[in-house]
This record gives structure tokens, C-alpha cells and sequence, in this order.
């Protein structure tokens, strides 16, 4: 009888040991297919950013060797009929347009500079044979800056399919009142003027020869700007990044819609008093 | 005539017993609460029934997770609570029919007991907590599963991590505690309460 009893206890022990490795065993299945699922969810939003990063890439070179044409043109010492350059500077503002329609419809700032060069380029072209060296070197500069920027925010976009970014922002309206929006999920290539529209609601002013950056804020969440009609004071909105070195609010000093957020970067926008002189 | 204390009734005694033990159980599991399944209380629940019989190890159970489950700050869920209260019941069940039907526990510090008994018997009461902790937590599983609309075989899968954790402080706690608590408390039951 007694004997009988150990071999059920040995045997509630076996039975023991094997939902343990029962266990373990479903335990490193599901994990092991976890993984698995995850690495190839990553390995293919790499795939699909080299794939992005390519057609990126040949689309920026098509056009920077039209850029590069045209330049070697303008920089050339000898007289140079700028009126016969308008047209492939007219053919190369439509190329822009059309290799990165997706970034100027999405984004809002590239899209009125892409706009204002545009304007100018009409302008300049109404004035038929007398177009200056000045005249051409402004638009072929604003072509060129507007094409680095596009290649830059379009690269950001590829990055964006596999890497995500998390900052932290805070808006100061000036009286005490603080509110914070902390990981803040963006993506990567994202601006402070899009994060800003992300998170409230933003009434701005497109200044076409400030740079880097053409966007000032006017109002956030109906909090507007006030200038004096004297220009001697006024209340305005002005964003600050947390620098981590040196542990203190930094101003930014560049418009919002040129400044690219960081992962973990924290930033600010406080509604300041401000005089002059 | 001479003084002499009433007796106390069996009835009073296992009704006290029950109230202490579920105060216990109660006052351990919220000061382990950051322990994620890991809990003196079915060991408690298991004493109970070994002591005073199934039915009071079984109200131990219920007692404490009526109170346990409602004020816990994980959250409320009444399927979840029924089948706490079910499943935490069965340790004192089967606590009462251990002691009833020749689960012997040598007294830690008898002379009789040998201490190969000793032994064998922690190893008894480390096998049978695993096993009644492993069919708490695959019963517990499958009806929390089914409560948020999670298939059986998932909400089980899903739950390993934590039934480990669960089985396997059980199988410890049991092992290392079972024998001399039951030794313990039921010197103090017995000689305590006696008159």
C-alpha cells in the first residue's frame, strides 16, 4: 500500500516537471515567433527605405545635374543671355513640382515657397530681354535652395518608414500656464512648425526673404502676437530647445519650419513680452 | 465551587479560526502586492483546510478574495472574482482531504519523525501546491480569456510567464513552509484553544 502511495507522489512530481517544461517549451515557441515576426516586420521597412532611398537618390541627381547646367551657365565669366536660360530654369521649377509632388502637397511651408519661387519666376519672365544676371542668379539660388530642402524632407520621409521619433513640447502663454505634450509620436523629417501645427492650433505669416526658415507665428490656440505701431514692444511667440549639455533653454534664432526635431529632444514655444531698443 | 472557564464550541472556535486566517491572507497579499503571483496566500488557504477541515479552508479562500478582488488596484471583474473565489477555494478543499485522507505531516520537531519523513513530506506538499496552483492558474487563464475575448489556448500561452512565477513560489513556499506552519499553528489551535 505504501509503496503504491510513493509511486503516485512520483508521479505527481514527473507530472510537475513536465508542465514545466511544458511551459518553458510553449514559453520559447511563442517568444521565438514573436521575434520572428518583429524581425521581419523590421527587415522590411528596411527594404522598403533603401527601395525609397534609391529612387530618392536618382531623382536628386537627374535634377542636380540640371541645377549643375544651368549654374556652370550663370557662373560662366563671358556674356550670357539670361533670357535664353529662363526656359530651362522654367522646365526645371516644373521637373521640382513633379518629382516631389507628394512632399509639396503634404507639406505645407515647402509648398508656398515652391509657390513664391514660382511667382518670381513669372515675373522675372514678363520682363522678356531684359533679364539681369541678378535677376536669374535670385531664382537659380531660391531653385536650389528649395531643391535641398525637398531632397532633405524627402530623405526624412524615407527615414520615417522604420525609424519614429519622440519629443517632448511644451506652449508658455505667458501667464502662469503651461501645458506640456510629452512623447509626442512624430516622424522622423518632422519640423517644429509641423509639430507645433500637430499639437495646436497655429495661425502664421510666410516671410519669403527670412532664412533659414520662412514661417513666423502669429497666434497658437488664439493667442496672438502684438506688435506696438511704433515697433517699440510687443508680445510674440518664440520657441526655445532644451540642450542637454549645458542643461539651459536655448533660443532657436531660425524659423520654425527650418529646424528638424531630434529623438527625446524636448522644445518649447513661450509667449514673450519684447521692447525695442 | 470551583472556577472553571466555558468550553468553547467547536463551532466558535473553527468561525474565529476562520476570521484570523482570512485577516492574514488578506494583510499578506496587499503587503506583496508589487509581487506579481507570487503569495503567502494559498499556502494560508491550504493550512486552513488542512486544520480545520475543507469547508473552513474553502471559506478561508472565498473570504479572502471577496474582499481581495473588490478592493484591488488592478481592477474589478466579477467573472474574474467568481473564478478566484472558486479556484482559491479548492486549496483548502483539498488542504481538508489531505489531512483526512493520509497526506501525514511528521510534526518538524517530533522525535518520532524521522527527518527523511520530514522531508518527504515537504516534498508531498511542495508537489501537491504546484499541482492545485497549476489548475488555479489554468482555470483562472481560460476564464479571463474568455472574459476579454481572448481564445482559451492563447489566454493560457499568454499567462506563462506569470503562471511560472505562480507554480513555481508555490512549489517553494509549500516545500520550505507548509510543514512546519501546519506544525505550528496547530499547537497553537489545539493547545490554545483547549481547555
Amino acid at each position: 500500500m505504501a509503496q503504491k502511495s510513493n509511486w503516485i507522489w512520483v508521479s505527481m512530481g514527473l507530472l510537475c516537471l513536465v508542465i514545466v517544461s511544458s511551459y518553458l517549451a510553449a514559453f520559447y515557441y511563442t517568444e521565438n515567433a514573436r521575434y520572428q515576426r518583429s524581425y521581419s516586420e523590421s527587415q522590411q521597412s528596411l527594404d522598403d527605405m533603401a527601395s525609397a532611398y534609391n529612387e530618392l537618390i536618382s531623382k536628386h541627381n537627374l535634377l542636380g545635374r540640371e541645377y549643375s547646367v544651368l549654374y556652370g551657365d550663370y557662373a560662366f565669366p563671358f556674356d550670357v543671355n539670361f533670357t535664353l536660360l529662363m526656359e530651362p530654369l522654367g522646365r526645371s521649377i516644373d521637373n521640382l513640382e513633379a518629382n516631389y509632388s507628394s512632399v509639396l502637397t503634404d507639406q505645407k511651408d515647402l509648398n508656398e515657397t515652391y509657390y513664391i519661387l514660382r511667382g518670381a519666376y513669372q515675373e522675372v519672365y514678363q520682363k522678356g530681354k531684359n533679364i539681369t544676371r541678378e535677376d536669374f542668379g535670385e531664382l537659380l539660388e531660391g531653385f536650389n535652395e528649395l531643391f535641398n530642402l525637398l531632397t532633405l524632407r524627402e530623405l526624412s520621409n524615407a527615414v520615417s518608414k522604420a525609424v519614429t521619433l519622440f519629443v517632448s513640447i511644451g506652449l508658455d502663454y505667458g501667464n502662469g500656464t503651461i501645458h506640456w505634450s510629452n512623447e509626442t509620436e512624430v516622424a522622423a523629417g518632422y519640423s517644429l512648425f509641423q509639430l507645433a501645427q500637430k499639437i495646436a492650433t497655429i495661425n502664421h505669416t510666410y516671410y519669403p526673404l527670412s532664412k533659414p526658415g520662412h514661417v513666423f507665428i502669429d497666434a497658437i490656440n488664439d493667442k496672438k502676437s502684438y506688435t506696438a505701431t511704433d515697433f517699440s514692444e510687443g508680445w510674440s511667440w518664440i520657441w526655445y530647445y532644451w540642450d542637454d549639455d549645458t542643461q539651459e533653454w536655448v533660443s532657436g534664432m531660425v524659423g520654425c519650419d527650418a529646424w528638424m526635431l531630434e529623438n527625446d529632444g524636448t522644445y518649447k514655444w513661450e509667449f514673450e513680452h519684447w521692447s525695442w531698443p | 465551587m470551583p472556577f472553571s472557564l466555558p468550553k468553547i464550541s467547536i463551532y466558535t472556535r473553527k468561525t474565529s479560526f476562520i476570521g484570523v486566517m482570512t485577516a492574514l491572507c488578506i494583510s499578506s497579499n496587499y503587503l506583496m502586492i508589487g509581487l506579481t503571483n507570487i503569495k503567502f496566500m494559498d499556502l494560508f488557504v491550504f493550512i486552513s483546510g488542512y486544520i480545520m477541515g475543507s469547508f473552513p479552508g474553502a471559506s478561508v479562500g472565498i473570504l479572502t478574495w471577496l474582499i481581495y478582488g473588490t478592493f484591488n488596484p488592478y481592477g474589478f471583474s466579477l467573472p474574474i472574482l467568481v473564478a478566484t473565489c472558486i479556484g482559491e477555494s479548492v486549496y483548502g478543499v483539498v488542504g481538508g482531504f489531505s489531512a483526512k485522507f493520509g497526506l501525514n505531516i511528521p510534526p518538524a520537531t517530533s522525535n518520532t519523525g524521522t527527518k527523511k519523513a520530514f522531508w518527504a513530506s515537504n516534498l508531498k506538499i511542495g508537489i501537491l501546491g504546484f499541482i492545485l496552483t497549476f489548475i488555479y492558474d489554468l482555470f483562472t487563464n481560460i476564464i479571463s480569456g474568455m472574459t476579454v475575448g481572448i481564445p482559451p489556448v492563447v489566454a493560457i500561452i499568454m499567462g506563462v510567464p506569470f503562471a511560472i512565477n505562480h507554480e513555481v513560489s508555490n512549489f517553494l513556499f509549500f516545500f520550505f513552509a507548509g510543514n512546519a506552519l501546519i506544525g505550528a499553528i496547530q499547537r497553537l489551535t489545539f493547545r490554545g484553544g483547549e481547555m
